[in-house]
Parts: structure tokens; C-alpha cells; sequence
């Protein structure tokens, strides 16, 4: 907690996009200053609830990190120029989405061969951290945005680029992709489960995808969404405690 | 909490299980999907969960339930009782009947972030 009223003491950049208002804090005045130049236009005087922190690196070999309000780390890159762009990929979720699609509280990954998508549910990438080398060596990249836009007709995904082309054009560097305006098909849904559990039926399916949606308006509408792509998206398991494996099961699927 | 620790002192089996008027539910195949309109998760109804969630009228009790499983599907009192028992603690706990538990968190439909939730 000290570290956190610290980080947030010392660089915040608080911002109000689409009705939601977060703040980035950051242990890096050049990291902050070069944040809030590229979200100028949303800038805000009063403190906002924390979305996310920025991390320097401890030492020259170290990693640039970027973690969600709990300290869940969703980036360790390189560069300063690849912290903003994974940064400037989670923020992007504040712009609505786009017209008919369902937005759902996962991850998603990107297969580098075909560029399929899978969704893939908490902890797994999160608890423990995504490794960018093995994503990578499993030809994935982790999308940065900490929720997706599903067109439930289609079942692809339909994410809006990051608005701001000072962080548009960085590149988010290994493991990890910006999002992208280019539809992209929905193949599977990974999610954890207790040893022995049996492969998800298209109900439990429908209903982690229920479950994980934000933002209802229309019930209705949002089961009958999860129906449908729970109909055309195989689920694949792994189980408590061996985490890993999903590093294995990408490279398989 | 447990049906019989919601209704002290009386009966379990004489319990008659009323389904709100006002559910979102979906049928998948076998299976099915609940929703309470004050509840922010929906409940997973298996497929013994979906088959018996038209025959639950707000008329007849649990026992009658019970009764009506042997009967209708041949199936033993013992087996049928533990099912339409659990099915109703599911329905319950789900918030898709009209005296369950109180809800004790709010909706939080706005969240980005999964733990904890957003402010």
C-alpha cells in the first residue's frame, strides 16, 4: 500500500473518456510526461480512481512494467515507447464499443499463424503474469486490452484502435498486440478448472461469456449473444495450479 | 445459506418454490441459463436444473415436486428428492425465486478490472 500512495503521490495522469474517469500513476516523470501529452485532450484536475501503473525499470537489465489497478502485471516490456503503447491498448477500452457487439471482461490472444483468436479467462496469463518469451515460442501475442468486443454474429472479435496517434503508432514489442480494427475469428475459450472436471458443455460455455460481460443494457439480447457464439467456439480446459500449460495448449491449438 | 436455515422451523419438503415473473432465462440445448434482474451474475442451469424449472408452477411444494419426478419419470423417491433439492438451493441462491436470499452486493456491470472490482 505504501509503494501504491507513493506511485500515485508521485506522477498522476487522471483522465475522463466515455463517462469512466481512471488514473495512471507512474514512478517515471518521463513516462507521465509523455502519457499525458498523448491524452491531453481527456486530461482532468480531479484525482480519478486508479486504472493503472507505470513501473521503471530497478536497474539497466530490468523491465518497464505496466499493472492494472490491483497489481496484476499486464506488461513487462523493454522500452519506454513499449510500456505506453501496452498502456495506450488497456486505456483504449474507455472508447465505446463498437455498434452490435458484446464487450466481455477477458483477455485474448492472437495466434501469429493464422490469426485466429482465443479468449482466455481469469487468472490464467494474469495470475501468474503472461511470460512474453513463451507466448512468443507458442506464436501468440497477448492483446492489450484488459476487456474484448465480440460481434456475436460473426464471432470475431471487433476492437477499436487506440485512438491517440501518439501512442498509436508504438509498438507494444514481443508477446504483446496492440488492438486492432481488423475483425479477427473467435477459435476457442480457455479457461482453469478443477482436475478431472469434463470438457465444457455450449451452456457453461454461454454462461462464462455471460458472466464475463459488461456494460448489459439488454439481458435478452446478451443471452441470446452468448448462445450463439458458445455455438461456434470450442472451450478448452486447464487445471488449477498448472497454469503453465496454457503455454503448451496455444501452441497446440 | 441453506433452504431450511432461510425458513427455521419449517419443514424443507413443505416449502412451495415460486420463480420470479420477471427472469431472463435461455435454453441451450439441454441446459440453460437463469438471471435474476437484482443479481449481476447469471446462474448455469444443468440440464436436471432446466428440465425441472418449467414444472416449479408456485403451486406445488417441494414434496410435490419430488413426487411428481417419481412418478412421471420413474425415477427412486431418495434420487429425486436430493435432485429437486438441490436444483431448488441452486434456484434460491441464484436469486431466481421470489423469497431467495437478499442480495448482498451490488451489480457492478460498469467493471474493467477483475479483482477487486472497479470503484
Amino acid at each position: 500500500m505504501e509503494e501504491i500512495g507513493r506511485l500515485v503521490e508521485a506522477a498522476p495522469v487522471d483522465i475522463e473518456l466515455g463517462g469512466v474517469g481512471l488514473r495512471v500513476a507512474s514512478d517515471d516523470p518521463g513516462l507521465a510526461t509523455r502519457l499525458a501529452d498523448a491524452l491531453a485532450e481527456h486530461a482532468v484536475g480531479e484525482a480519478q480512481p486508479l486504472g493503472f501503473m507505470l513501473h521503471a525499470p530497478e536497474d539497466e537489465r530490468g523491465f518497464y512494467m505496466v499493472t492494472d489497478r490491483s497489481g496484476f502485471v499486464l506488461g513487462r516490456t523493454r522500452t519506454l515507447d513499449q510500456a505506453l503503447a501496452v498502456t495506450g491498448g488497456h486505456l483504449s477500452v474507455l472508447v465505446p464499443p463498437p455498434e452490435g457487439t458484446l464487450r466481455l471482461r477477458l483477455r485474448a490472444v492472437v495466434s501469429s499463424r493464422d490469426g485466429s483468436v482465443k479468449l482466455v479467462t481469469w487468472p490464467l496469463l494474469a495470475a501468474p503474469p503472461a511470460v512474453e518469451r513463451r507466448l512468443e515460442a507458442s506464436r501468440h501475442r497477448i492483446i492489450d486490452r484488459v476487456a474484448v468486443d465480440i460481434d456475436p454474429l460473426s464471432a470475431s472479435l471487433r476492437l477499436s484502435p487506440v485512438p491517440w496517434p501518439a501512442l498509436a503508432h508504438l509498438d507494444p514489442g514481443p508477446g504483446h498486440v496492440a488492438p486492432g480494427a481488423d475483425p479477427r475469428r473467435v477459435r476457442a475459450l480457455l479457461a482453469v478448472a478443477f482436475p478431472g472436471a469434463a470438457e465444457p458443455t455450449p451452456g457453461q460455455v454461454a454462461h462464462a461469456l455471460a458472466a464475463a460481460a459488461i456494460g448489459v443494457v439488454d439481458r435478452d439480447r446478451l443471452l441470446d449473444a452468448a448462445a450463439e457464439i458458445a455455438s461456434s467456439i470450442e472451450a478448452r480446459l486447464i487445471e488449477i495450479g498448472r497454469d503453465n500449460e496454457v503455454y503448451d495448449l496455444l501452441e497446440r491449438t | 445459506m441453506t433452504l431450511s436455515e432461510r425458513r427455521p422451523g419449517s419443514p424443507v419438503r413443505e416449502w412451495i418454490p415460486r420463480l420470479r415473473g420477471d427472469l431472463n432465462v435461455r435454453q441451450i440445448g439441454p441446459e440453460g441459463i437463469g438471471w435474476s434482474p437484482e443479481r449481476a451474475d447469471p446462474v448455469y442451469l444443468d440440464p436436471i436444473a432446466t428440465r425441472l424449472l418449467p414444472v416449479i408452477d408456485g403451486e406445488g411444494s417441494i414434496a410435490d415436486l419430488v413426487h411428481d419426478v417419481h412418478s412421471v419419470l420413474g425415477v427412486d423417491p431418495e434420487i429425486a428428492e436430493a435432485q429437486v433439492t438441490r436444483v431448488v438451493q441452486l434456484l434460491f441462491d441464484g436469486g431466481l425465486l421470489t423469497d431467495s436470499a437478499p442480495v448482498t452486493s451490488e451489480a457492478t456491470e460498469a467493471d474493467l478490472f477483475p479483482f477487486p472490482p472497479s470503484p
